[in-house]
């Protein structure tokens, strides 16, 4: 009996019109089948009905839509040359990433243990050169002595060197010590020269004496101020006569190096 | 660039009324005016017809008739002559179908959703009451249970027992074999029923 329910619900779903016999005695006597069957007749009703039912003419002109394809070809047109600029461009940054990627791996610098034995083989080349740090010393005595009380250090613009080679170890500061500076020019010395002279310093604008550049002063170097180096906790220099705070990275300030290859970097 | 070029002939001659689809297919790639138009006039009532069984909407209907036509002419170098213009024009036409029926969904959520159901009487796509009483209450019910239908099953009701389009083109269309239509087909008008009963029990059409 569910074998003839199916089978006629299957019909009728393959949209047969016509019940075969056996099928039509079956549907006499099953309700079910019977409630199927009006459903599939109003079904069929519906659809012819809306079959018949008048579609609209479609009354879109060809000129409008010819309209919009020559609209839409020559908004496109632009990108006709930009696409293949855009492949070669993009071929390009991709070229050039990949480039600066592995730049780096085939120049790498020298590392630090490289960078001492160098320094260390460059040391019998100048063996007595005067030091930058004695420049810079010789200018903080003139404006410690002469600014009458002004706590300044004024350091000659190659001065730095000093301070880094107060921030590294001991064997690299000698080294560092030994290399040639640049050359002292009469300009540097007049400037040192003008810097002892009481007359002149009180000439000087305020604000050159607080480290900024007047106008019109293109022609001195400039210089820094700096604060006063602490001198109770020495760094042993006395060749300079400046002590500095020593300065080791990732330890504390009272860690000694043992040896000027394992300086500690980072690791706060 | 080439396809800028063609569509600057878009000012051509006439052309053989006699040539077939795919041959004037070939000549609209090549950027013939005038095969484009005669592909476009006979096509153009047919694509309606069914775009409009979707959308019950003339000026939807028109707009996606229009949006067919000119995708179909902008991606005429992708047509590969395996199948019918007319099955590859009626795909394009059934996907922009679906994809307009889910934008106006969407659409309809939004407002409905607004509207917290209230003013759904005056909703401007909602039917006139009068208008309503007035037409055959048999076509509202088809229509209304035919779009609440599944895009997927909704398609196959209109080009099959709408559109009474054989199963060997359906399943051209669609991309799939006869026999997956048939089977489709069934699951579709089993879907359409039960949607469809209710609403022909209201109005007295089934005791």
């Amino acid at each position: 009996m569910k074998h003839l329910c199916r089978e006629l619900e299957r019909h009728l779903e393959s949209g047969a019109e016509h019940l075969p016999d056996a099928l039509r005695a079956h549907l006499a006597g099953c309700a079910k089948c019977q409630r199927a069957w009006r459903l599939h007749q109003a079904y069929q009703r519906a659809l012819q009905a809306a079959q018949s039912e008048p579609t609209p003419a479609c009354e879109l002109p060809w000129s409008r839509v010819q309209a919009q394809l020559a609209a839409r070809a020559v908004s496109r047109r632009p990108l006709a040359w930009a696409r293949p600029a855009l492949g070669w461009g993009m071929a390009v940054a991709v070229a050039l990433a990949i480039g600066a990627t592995l730049l780096p791996w085939g120049s790498q610098p020298p590392s630090r243990g490289e960078t001492l034995a160098q320094a260390r083989r460059s040391e019998p080349r100048v063996p007595d050169a005067p030091s930058q740090a004695d420049t810079a010393r010789d200018a903080a005595d003139a404006v410690r002595s002469e600014a009458q009380g002004v706590a300044l250090a004024l350091v000659d613009p190659r001065a730095p060197d000093a301070r880094i080679v107060a921030q590294a170890t001991p064997r690299m500061r000698d080294s560092a010590r030994l290399q040639s500076p640049a050359p002292e020019t009469p300009q540097t010395d007049a400037y040192a020269a003008r810097l002892r002279d009481p007359e002149a310093l009180a000439r000087r604008p305020a604000d050159e004496v607080m480290g900024a550049p007047a106008f019109g002063a293109a022609s001195e170097p400039p210089f820094t101020v700096a604060s006063l180096p602490l001198t109770p906790f020495g760094v042993n220099d006395p060749a300079t006569g400046v002590e500095y705070l020593p300065i080791s990275y990732g330890s504390p300030s009272s860690h000694r190096e043992v040896s000027s290859n394992e300086a500690i970097i980072g690791s706060f | 660039m080439e396809r800028a070029l063609a569509m600057d002939n878009l000012y051509a001659g006439a052309v053989d009324r006699t040539l077939t689809d795919e041959q004037l297919a070939a000549k609209a790639r090549e950027g013939d005016a005038a095969a484009m138009e005669e592909l476009y006039l006979r096509y153009r009532q047919p694509v309606f017809r069914i775009v409009y069984r979707s959308t019950r909407n003339i000026d939807e209907a028109e707009d996606i008739v229009q949006d067919v036509f000119l995708k179909a002419f902008e991606r005429l170098h992708t047509f590969r002559e395996q199948s019918r213009f007319s099955t590859w024009l009626m795909r394009i036409a059934l996907n922009l179908c679906t994809d307009r029926a889910r934008m106006r969904q969407r659409r309809q959520e939004l407002l409905e959703r607004e509207a917290d159901h209230k003013l759904a009487w005056c909703h401007p796509d909602a039917p006139d009451p009068i208008e309503t009483a007035q037409q055959n209450a048999f076509h509202e019910a088809f229509y209304t249970a035919l779009n609440q239908l599944p895009d997927h099953h909704r398609q196959l009701i209109i080009l099959r027992d709408l559109e009474e389009i054989d199963y060997e083109t359906i399943a051209q269309i669609l991309g799939t074999s006869v026999g997956a239509v048939k089977l489709r087909v069934m699951r579709a008008r089993r879907a359409f029923k039960a949607k469809l009963e209710p609403l022909l029990r209201a109005i007295g059409e089934l005791e």
